[in-house]
């Protein structure tokens, strides 16, 4: 009897499974989502934190552009990396590089409600430095040090800064880290622990972006915004965008390749970019990031202390064979600072660089003979995972292993986590790594001061060369308060000289494209440099 | 049975404390540095220290582990360094996802492995028998995320299967052609039984037997053609597709909704079309996640159905005239049932636990993809929660077992050997 009422039972569980599920019609309980006006994202990372104040996670990074909103930010029609006012309607900085004033835009309101004033930007700020607030994490918050007083009056937001780096302290504004977020909910968290403040931040997220959010459930990967009607620019015509996470990289391919709906992909496979670039319904977009995949040398290691050694080794380097490894998405860069900014040098090269390589290599090899380093044994580090400027560095390595081979050095490769690689080397226990560094705020001070320099007499955590030179680190800040563009690009590029020839602490290899991909019905799209996508000007074409 | 039941509970407590232990010692024994992965690229020693300070990380090994332990026995899972939400609000929405895909899985491994396993062991050494095990073989064998990438690469919505199937229906014309050419097809696959499966089939040697052999064939192969081709495809993963049903909306703020899809859609809802697409977007998985429970279970039911079906009492019930299947389903599988139901244990802990390919392949927001989730950010507490919530369902799973053995054979609860 048992088994006459289960198999039924069984076949009648199943029944959708073996019909193939039909669509049937519905019982009318749950409303759909109107797919008339919606955007899909297929993204890499998914978001888990929309508190701009705590977060450097790039999957947080694409949502909370939506939501919130900076003083300035970079022009998107301007890879060079321009700026152009947003909550500021304009700014003045003093002749002495050492104030900034805004002119706060009148009339926006935050997603809650609250009025947009210079008062809600200097809340905003002091949270970001932790002034009267306490954050869980405050991973940019050190780019923002140089801010001393910061005053409010009505429209009008002063900032006073310790030195004259207003140059850069204006373009830090532009990262999404220093949104403004709405008051209201910043003096609600004035009295909460740091996590449960990032938390409730996260949860009612109210910036003055053109989108608001809609629903937010981490775990079950669901993030949705809902147009801001009364978003000061206009309305959006887009009404919802959907994020939905596929980690993957051929899984984001086949979404990508077998979307019915609007989609935007991030982050695209760069083995698919040919194709994609003559796949009919869907737009490739491609730009020269502001990054550069280099190779550190430490210049206080055992290994590699010997300055002819490093010089040899950046001699050695031929940027054609690594470039290969990147189907066509990059070129060969020579400075530190990305090429897409004002202040790469075209024309420099390395001490002792000649075009002929066989003369190169000659070179090089006295030099290696010079520090007594002939069979010298060394290791090059790599992230295992693949990076925007290193999409495959186990055979990246590989190929500047054999390089240095050539002028009688003994090379090893070994991939490590990156984040068992990154934090150690601080510790200046590797002689070479493989690594890279896409720009925060588009200024080339945030080259040189992170990977180049130092402070105190200390190199700083990123900066692979370990060395601390007072003569270019004197170079840096002056480079930085330098308020004349002409002048501070000359600045740059005489620094990237010294620091070739003085230190000779990285080798720069390669600077490489992004991409996003997006239904050719979609149009309006903006990217800026950064590789921040915006929808408050899209439109989507009505179906043929 | 009671001093049976109080002794594997004892045994329980002692197993799960020094899972407890375990847990707590896994992340000082990985290189996860949660606060590195939280400052990136930013990251400096001196951060970092302030960081892992302010969450009690420098604190000495024994102070983090009494403070774990008083968590725990708060119901306390911790909270997750990268959110700073509570590990047991962000497992109410994994949890039910890893339950939901397991359970299914479990039900169609069930279903296929012990009707398998039956079907060749009343036939052994016939082409069911080899048939069966073969397909058993090639189940253990597949790995997993092969089988969800083939699986999502033919089936998943305009997969390779579908696309290629509908561009050869498109230029055949998609007339009755391409189904006959299919149906001949079929009829041609099964041709072979006319000649092997005989034996088995004594009618098969009259004409009408063959001529409807080859019918059903045909129709079979016709049938194959339209199924795979001409049908919309399987969604690529996700448990729903967010961006036309809003059903965690739906679950958050409806009463009584409780994160298992299935049950909300068809009876909290009762929209049926929401129960459809939430099916269609549990089959692939499912099928996969089933695959190598499928196989383990047809192994253990042919042999444990072996050992049976030649004892006397079988020889007792059919010669009392009891039907075909009371004999195999009350007399043989009851009798079979303790290694089958072993297993079903084992295998329904393996789902629960160990669906990361799966969850991975297919986007299924569940507790797998929690886990590699944790595990890429250095997360140390939602790493640790989710092992623990693992091992206390294994443990519970194998008490519950063990429980059953007593009630399918009253022996083992009585002491006796």
């Amino acid at each position: 009897m048992r088994a006459r009422t289960l198999i039924p039972a069984s076949l009648l569980l199943l029944t959708p499974f073996l019909t193939g599920c039909p669509q049937s019609g519905g019982g009318g309980g749950i409303k759909k989502i109107d797919q008339s006006s919606l955007v899909e994202v297929i993204t890499s990372d998914d978001a888990k934190v929309l508190d701009p104040h705590t977060t450097s996670d790039g999957g947080n990074v694409k949502v909370i552009v939506q939501l919130y909103q900076t003083l300035v930010r970079v022009d998107p029609d301007d890879f060079k990396q321009d700026l152009r006012p947003e909550l500021a309607e304009s700014w003045k900085i003093s002749d002495d590089a050492k104030t900034i004033t805004f002119q706060i835009r009148q009339g926006v309101k935050f997603h809650d409600g609250a009025e947009l004033d210079a008062a809600a930007c200097k809340l905003s700020l002091e949270r970001l430095l932790e002034r009267g607030f306490k954050l869980s994490v405050s991973p940019y918050g050190f780019m923002f040090a140089d801010l001393d007083q910061i005053t409010a009056e009505g429209q009008t937001l002063t900032l006073s800064l310790k030195s004259p780096v207003a140059p850069v302290v204006l373009r830090s504004l532009s990262m999404f880290s220093a949104s403004i977020v709405s008051p209201k909910l910043l003096e609600a968290t004035k009295s909460m622990e740091p996590g449960a403040a990032q938390v409730h931040v996260t949860q009612n997220a109210a910036g003055t972006g053109p989108f608001k959010l809609d629903t937010f459930d981490p775990a079950a990967k669901v993030t949705r915004l809902k147009r801001n009607e009364g978003y000061w620019e206009g309305s959006p015509t887009v009404e919802t965008v959907v994020f939905k996470q596929v980690a993957d990289k051929s899984a984001r391919g086949e979404y990508l390749t077998r979307a019915k709906g609007v989609i935007l992909c991030d982050d695209v496979p760069r083995e698919l970019w040919k194709s994609l670039e003559t796949q009919a319904g869907l737009t490739l977009k491609t730009w020269w990031s502001p990054n550069v995949g280099y190779l550190g040398v430490s210049g206080t290691h055992e290994k590699t202390k010997e300055l002819p050694l490093r010089r040899a080794i950046a001699l050695a380097l031929e940027r054609g064979p690594v470039v290969e490894h990147y189907e066509g998405t990059a070129r060969p860069t020579f400075s530190l600072v990305a090429q897409v900014m004002a202040s790469y040098d075209e024309k420099l090269r390395c001490p002792d660089w000649d075009e002929d390589r066989a003369k190169r290599i000659a070179k090089a090899k006295e030099l290696v003979k010079e520090a007594g380093a002939e069979g010298r044994e060394l290791t090059i580090y790599h992230p295992n995972q693949a990076r925007p400027y290193l999409p495959a560095p186990a055979a990246i390595a590989d190929t500047i292993r054999n390089q240095l081979k050539e002028i009688g050095l003994e090379v090893k490769v070994q991939g490590k986590d990156k984040n068992a690689l990154f934090p150690e080397i601080e510790t200046g226990k590797y002689e070479l790594v493989l690594i890279g560094w896409t720009t925060d705020n588009g200024d080339p001070d945030n080259f040189y001061s992170p990977l180049a320099d130092g402070s105190e007499g200390k190199a700083s955590a990123s900066n692979v060369s370990r060395v601390f030179d007072a003569k270019i680190h004197e170079q840096v800040m002056a480079a930085r308060a330098i308020a004349d563009p002409a002048k501070r690009i000359e600045a740059y590029r005489a620094l990237e000289k010294d620091l070739q020839t003085r230190v000779a602490g990285y080798v720069p290899l390669v600077n490489t494209k992004t991409a996003v991909a997006h239904s050719s019905s979609l149009n309006g799209v903006e990217v800026d440099g950064v590789g921040h996508y915006r929808f408050h000007k899209a439109t989507i074409a009505p179906k043929k | 049975m009671l001093a049976y039941l109080a002794r594997r509970l004892a045994l329980s407590g002692v197993l799960l404390l020094g899972v407890v232990l375990a847990v707590f010692l896994l992340h000082h024994a990985l290189p996860m540095d949660p606060a590195a992965a939280l400052l990136g690229k930013n990251y400096s020693a001196e951060k970092a220290h302030e960081l892992r300070e302010s969450r009690g990380l420098n604190d000495p090994l024994p102070v983090q582990f009494a403070r774990y332990l008083g968590e725990l026995s708060r119901g306390d899972l911790g909270t997750s360094h990268v959110s700073n939400v509570p590990v047991t609000e962000e497992l109410k929405a994994a949890l039910p996802a890893t339950i939901e895909l397991g359970l299914t899985a479990l039900l169609l491994a069930i279903l296929l492995g012990v009707g398998l396993g039956i079907l060749t062991s009343l036939r052994p050494r016939t082409w069911w028998d080899v048939s069966g095990l073969t397909l058993a073989l090639v189940g253990v064998s597949l790995p997993i995320f092969w089988l969800g990438f083939l699986a999502v690469a033919v089936f998943g919505d305009n997969g390779t299967l579908e696309s290629r199937g509908q561009a050869l229906l498109a230029s055949s014309g998609g007339g009755p052609g391409i189904y006959a050419l299919a149906a001949l097809g079929g009829a041609f696959l099964v041709s072979p039984f006319l000649v092997f499966g005989r034996k088995t089939f004594p009618a098969l040697a009259r004409p009408l037997g063959a001529i409807t052999l080859l019918v059903v064939g045909g129709l079979l192969g016709a049938g194959a053609l339209h199924f795979a081709f001409g049908f919309r495809g399987l969604p690529l993963g996700g448990r729903f597709d967010a961006s036309v049903w809003p059903l965690n909306t739906f679950v958050a703020e409806t009463p009584g909704a409780t994160g298992f899809l299935l049950y909300d859609t068809l009876f909290v809802a009762r929209d049926s079309e929401a129960f459809a697409h939430v099916c269609s977007h549990l089959l692939l998985p499912a099928l996969v996640l089933s695959s190598v429970p499928t196989a383990i279970i047809a192994r253990i039911t042919r042999a444990a159905m072996g050992e049976v079906l030649v004892q006397d009492y079988i020889r007792t019930a059919k010669a009392k005239g009891l039907t075909g299947a009371r004999v195999i389903l009350k007399h043989a599988l009851r009798n079979a049932s303790i290694p089958i139901v072993t297993t079903i244990g084992t295998q329904l802990g393996y789902l629960l636990g160990g669906a990361v390919l799966t969850e991975t392949i297919f986007q299924w927001p569940g507790m797998g993809r929690y886990v590699v989730d944790a595990i890429l950010a250095s997360d140390i507490k939602p790493l640790q929660a989710s092992v623990l919530i693992v091992a206390v369902a294994f443990v519970l799973i194998n008490l519950a077992v063990d429980m059953s053995y007593a009630w399918l054979d009253p022996r083992v609860g009585e002491g006796r050997q």
